[in-house]
């Protein structure tokens, strides 16, 4: 009795925190377009056709669902441990790259193919994410400032591997034009819908998030985790291996990011080109942080996002918006959904009854 | 305007958090340069009505008269700028800075209105370090010092600041024997001096020894206002609590056996600082053995060394039954039975941000093991907090509820509750009693004696020396990583103990 | 091999080296005081794309970089309060917060770059006035350092004075000591009469203004031109200066300074035909080894420190 009622104060206290973000967003978004001379109400709609309106345009939003869930949850088991992870990025590269040259390089059965790809492209994420770790435990190197440095060195690095070493060096600095040959198909994931872009990749992600949050709900492995990230001294006092749970943290979410990046090269890209993303692992960081590592959660948000993604292209064919206003509106939720509103409410309640003792 | 006698005046203050009244109609009245005490429990209301003079709690009705005149301060600055300083139960120090910064900050001397004048700042100081007989490091960064040294260079900061009357919270709780008689000999010269002292304290002795007058709060409210030289300290304990105050335990008598845990040569390096040097003790089973001494002589690293945490060096052996552990886990080290109770239960017992089964069943899931090894199994952690919270009678709404609701002393029930329910071969305990009320140290107290009866070696760690005293069979004083042996149970008084504690000879512990 | 060698210590690197340093010792300089206030920021990167905009853009309009790189700091300014009432007020997440700002300044400028000039990618404009370069006599004796320092813009100087003048605001004023008191404990500089919260704004809208000028000086000197992402991780930079300074503006300038010179080597060494990437990676990888660097020199310093405290506990007993 007394769990469900704690879980709905809870559930409550997000849901004001979202709705609050969610009217605010619409009011500034509205705001935002009408400043650059179109009708919101006309731009609004748009998106959510381009989201829902047919099922082509739902398995784009699929599409696009797909490296937000997993790029949250390699952040939200980051952060759940208290590990900051934030070259998931970087981990994508590699994975993708790892995948990209599987890919093509290698001639296997169809499904084997696809796996070891993607098995590749997880490992390569996380051996990607090894840097980071052992530099924390061998030298106390914080790695919230060295993922990040390992993020643009990836960038450049995949970049590098690319035009040197696979194409010979004939590549130009355009880095359109570098890019690995083709994957063959077998080690392409099917699609989901016919004529979008949704493989079946939005259902290994979903898979994993399902698998992530069952875990962390019933293994003592997953208790001890959730130990480790809530209070460290507490965990090491009582025999939990810290530095070793904080290594398989690490690996873990850099197997997951290196997973997306091999999904995107798999199910969507078919062969990788340098700086093929932006500020994929911000998605990433942003979702993780908005659901409140709450893996079902992140589905949930991951599909908004997707969504937004997929309307915004069909927004900026619609009218003269550009696609980034989209992109401005979901930084402005997670700025308001950043909000503590509890701590204001109190805080206002607390002004308030000074200010009547005062008078 | 004529000369009124008394400096400080409390008139029906009064203050409540929400249900909670903390402060009851209180009536204060205290004379220029005397020292007053106002002693009571904790959660009598003492700090709460501290904080109203200083003004970081504002007084929901009643008035504050300073020198006859009314006052409401708008911030603590005012309060200070009003002449009265308080010295916190927590120090206000930054630890990176060096003494001279610490006392000046917020009050600087500046030169061309914009620098700093550190010289003009020193040269204050050091004039009332002259006037008061204090002695301080001025360059010294003050996470280097010694608290003793800490409370002075507070003290001085309140000085100058233009403090007329100072307020010490409960300023001899960090201190040893000799540290309190220094502490007493400087507050006997500032009354000398003129200025006017209050101390808040629940230490009774200490108030016969000072203060010139005492005001007891007891539930928030004022339940008596005496001179030292016309009640009894039982008269004044039962003022203050209603009942005999002066804690005894009830030793049981129990079977001491073979040795559970064997120190040889244990030595611990941090940092290149030799930590622990060269100790040997045996625990037997069924026996307290309490370790006395002042904070940081060294008592953590021997817990840390004990349960898994700290490394040791290379010659050193720890034994547990028959089987060498210095190189095994802290978990290994659960599994054979070892229980740890750590001083700061909330940074280290708990994971406060948790539920209460959450922390309940921390250790569980490997020293018994579920009946799944994998899975968590749910139920059995569920029965297992609900027992822990019924035989410690940890009061909570429920398994969970988040642990940062419960008080200080339910959570160390609950904690002592799973480390006893786990542990039967040995636990070791650093400050069990530290910060919680009377009731529940009670009953910490006598589940401790208890589980010692039946047949667990305790090795009790406290920086309370009636504690160790009261508890213990035999009793070591740490000095500086060493162990001394300092007799069975009420063989050596407390003063004798004191004495090992500082070795009578450290300089930084003594008032000069 | 030699003539690498040569090259990678030749004053025309150096030069380069003073050139690029200015926004990240600026940016950096300015990091200190949030650093030493003990408030989390990382949105350096935002702020100084924000101002690289703003200055490109305010530079176009009045044809003055002056004014060009004020309007810059009044922006990055605002952009600094919204963080600051997200973060004391509202008490957000303040790394979230600054990914966020991060995320939203690249799609705000790139969207700005858009709608205002109407291109993809870049502007380039010879109306974006540059600042101009300042050619002081007496170094034209000087035959090295004349190469090395003489005849750079302004804001190259200014530079050197705000490391220098932060240096001294923060060591040797009363604000100083109070904003590393509130760092350094909150309680304990309340006690002291200190407004944390007055201390805490004023040291972020030092950083912002600091930030905004370094990100201003990135499109105008010399390049003319804004391109989209152009700060392209120098905030990083600044973040990774600050966290080895630890907030003493002198130490993190010299580290500023040195990812500058790494970031300098990119045109000399593409001379002896290295493959750009690599070269590109070079001052994120010397963040790494400077990084590691600090940290074995704190752990040493810590148990000589500590072996000291000892000692002196001796010779008081």
């Amino acid at each position: 009795m007394r769990k469900k009622l704690e879980i709905n104060e809870e559930a409550k206290s997000n849901l004001i925190r979202y709705a609050a973000a969610l009217l605010a967003v619409l009011l500034i978004g509205a705001v935002l377009i009408a400043v650059q001379g179109e009708n919101p109400g006309k731009a609004f709609s748009e998106i959510i056709k381009g989201a829902f309106g047919s099922k082509i345009n739902i398995g784009n939003t699929l599409r696009h669902t797909m490296p937000c869930i997993l790029t949250a949850i390699a952040a939200a088991v980051a952060f759940k441990s208290g590990v900051n992870n934030l070259g998931l990025e970087g981990q994508i590269y590699f994975g993708a790259l790892t995948a990209a040259v599987l890919g093509y390089a290698f001639k296997l059965p169809p499904g084997v193919h696809v796996i070891v790809c993607l098995l590749a492209s997880g490992v390569a994420g996380m051996l990607y994410a090894l840097l980071p770790a052992m530099l924390k435990l061998v030298f106390q190197v914080d790695e919230l400032i060295s993922t990040l440095m390992f993020n643009f060195i990836a960038v450049l690095l995949t970049e590098y591997i690319t035009m040197w070493w696979i194409m010979g060096g004939r590549g130009s600095d355009g880095s359109n034009a570098i890019s690995t040959p083709p994957m063959a198909a077998s080690a392409r994931l099917p699609g989901l819908i016919q004529g979008s872009s949704a493989s079946l990749g939005v259902v290994l992600a979903f898979l994993v998030a399902v698998l992530v949050y069952l875990f962390y709900r019933y293994t003592v492995k997953g208790y001890e985790l959730k130990q480790v990230g809530e209070n460290i001294r507490f965990a090491r006092a009582y025999g939990i291996p810290v530095a070793r749970t904080f290594l398989g943290i690490f690996l873990m979410s850099g197997f997951i990011s290196g997973l997306c990046g091999g999904i995107e090269m798999s199910g969507s890209y078919g062969s990788f080109t340098a700086k093929f993303i932006t500020n994929m692992g911000w998605d990433g960081i942003l979702i993780a942080y908005i659901a409140k590592q709450n893996p079902i959660a992140i589905v949930v948000v991951s599909f908004l996002w997707g969504a937004l993604r997929a309307g915004s292209l069909q927004m900026e064919r619609m009218t003269s918006l550009n696609k980034l206003t989209v992109n401005i509106i979901q930084m402005l939720f997670v700025l308001f959904a950043a909000i503590d509103y509890k701590a204001l409410l109190d805080h206002m309640r607390q002004k308030h009854i000074r200010s009547r003792e005062a008078g | 305007m004529a000369e009124t006698d008394y400096v400080l005046e409390l008139k029906n203050i009064r203050k409540t958090f929400g249900a909670l009244v903390a402060n009851d109609d209180i009536n204060l009245r205290v004379r220029r340069g005397s020292v007053h005490a106002i002693i009571g429990e904790n959660g009598a209301g003492k700090s709460t009505l501290m904080n109203m003079i200083t003004d970081i709690y504002e007084p929901d009705g009643g008035e504050i008269l300073l020198n006859g005149e009314k006052v409401r301060f708008k911030d603590p600055m005012d309060a200070t700028r009003h002449g009265i300083g308080m010295v916190y139960q927590e120090f206000m120090v930054f630890g990176d800075l060096p003494v001279l910064d610490n006392i000046m900050m917020g009050f600087e001397e500046k030169r061309w209105g914009i620098f700093l004048n550190r010289k003009k700042a020193r040269m204050r100081i050091e004039e009332i370090c002259r006037d008061y007989h204090f002695q301080l490091p001025l360059d010294a960064r003050a996470d280097t010092l010694p608290v003793a040294v800490l409370q002075q260079v507070e003290i001085v900061k309140v000085l100058y600041r233009g403090a007329d009357i100072l307020i010490l919270d409960e300023p001899t709780s960090v201190l040893t024997p000799q540290g309190i008689q220094g502490l007493f000999e400087a507050i006997r010269f500032l009354k000398a001096i003129g200025k006017t002292i209050l101390i808040i304290t629940h230490k009774l002795r200490e108030v016969f020894e000072v203060a010139d007058e005492i005001t007891v709060l007891k539930n928030g409210k004022v339940t008596g206002h005496v001179l030292p030289d016309e009640v009894t300290e039982e008269q004044l304990a039962n003022l203050m609590v209603g009942r005999e105050v002066i804690l005894q335990a009830h030793k049981i008598k129990s079977e001491i056996k073979s040795p559970v845990l064997e120190l040889q040569d244990l030595s611990v390096k941090e940092n290149g600082v030799q930590r622990l040097k060269n100790l040997n003790l045996k625990v037997r089973s069924g026996e307290i053995v309490g370790i006395a001494g002042i904070a940081g002589s060294g008592q953590q690293q021997l817990a840390g060394a004990v349960v898994g945490l700290t490394r040791v060096e290379k010659e050193s052996r720890i034994r547990i039954g028959e089987i060498e552990v210095q190189d095994k886990s802290v978990r290994e080290r659960k599994k054979m039975g070892v229980g740890y109770i750590p001083q700061d239960r909330m940074g280290e017992g708990v994971n406060k941000a948790g539920s209460v089964w959450e922390s309940a069943v921390m250790g569980y899931q490997t020293v018994h093991g579920y009946r799944r090894k994998y899975l968590l199994d749910r139920k059995q952690a569920e029965d297992f907090t609900n027992r822990i919270i019924r035989e410690y009678s940890v009061k909570t709404k429920g398994i969970h509820e988040k642990v940062i609701n419960l008080s200080g002393g339910n959570i160390q029930k609950l904690v002592v509750g799973r480390e006893i329910s786990l542990c039967d071969k040995l636990l070791v305990i650093e400050d069990p009693t530290r910060g919680i009320d009377v009731g529940a140290i009670e009953f910490i107290w006598e589940k401790i004696l208890r589980i010692a009866a039946a047949g667990t070696a305790i090795l009790l760690i406290s920086h309370e020396l009636n504690e160790v005293m009261q508890l213990s069979d035999r009793i070591f004083v740490m000095y500086n990583g060493t162990l001394e042996y300092a007799g069975t149970h009420g063989e050596l008084k407390e003063e004798e103990i004191g004495l090992l504690m500082t070795r009578g000879g450290d300089a930084d512990e003594k008032k000069a | 091999m030699q003539e690498i060698l040569l090259a990678v210590i030749s004053p025309v690197v150096f030069a380069g080296a003073v050139r690029i340093a200015a926004p990240l010792v600026i940016g950096s300089v300015g990091g200190c005081f949030t650093e030493k206030s003990g408030t989390f920021v990382l949105a350096y990167e935002c702020f100084m794309l924000i101002s690289a905009f703003f200055a490109t853009w305010g530079s176009y309009v009045t044809g003055s970089a002056v004014l060009g790189a004020l309007i810059a700091v009044m922006v990055s300014i605002l952009v600094g309060i919204l963080f600051g009432i997200l973060v004391f007020r509202f008490q957000a997440n303040g790394m979230i917060v600054s990914i966020a700002l991060i995320y939203g300044a690249w799609a705000v400028t790139t969207l700005l770059l858009v709608s205002i000039f109407q291109v993809r990618g870049s502007f380039i404009s010879p109306d974006i006035i540059s600042f101009q370069t300042i050619s002081i006599p007496f170094l034209n004796q000087v035959p090295v350092l004349n190469d090395v320092l003489n005849n750079k813009i302004g804001p190259v100087y200014l530079a050197f004075l705000l490391t220098g003048a932060a240096y001294v605001v923060m060591y040797k004023t009363p604000f100083g000591l109070r904003l590393r008191g509130v760092g350094m404990n909150a309680t304990a500089a309340q006690t002291a009469g200190t407004n944390i919260r007055r201390y805490k704004w004023t040291a972020l809208i030092i950083m912002c203004a600091c930030c905004g000028l370094g990100g201003a000086i990135i499109p105008l000197s010399g390049v003319s031109m804004f391109t989209e992402n152009m700060t392209s991780g120098r905030g990083f930079l600044c973040l990774a200066a600050v966290l080895v300074g630890g907030g003493n503006p002198i130490k993190t300038s010299i580290v500023a300074f040195l990812f500058a010179y790494t970031d300098a080597l990119y045109l000399t060494l593409t001379s002896f035909g290295l493959p750009t990437q690599l070269l590109s990676c070079i001052p994120y990888v010397a963040v790494i080894f400077v990084l590691i660097v600090s940290k074995l020199r704190a752990r040493r310093k810590a148990a000589l420190g500590a072996g000291r405290l000892k000692w002196r506990k001796k010779v008081t007993a």
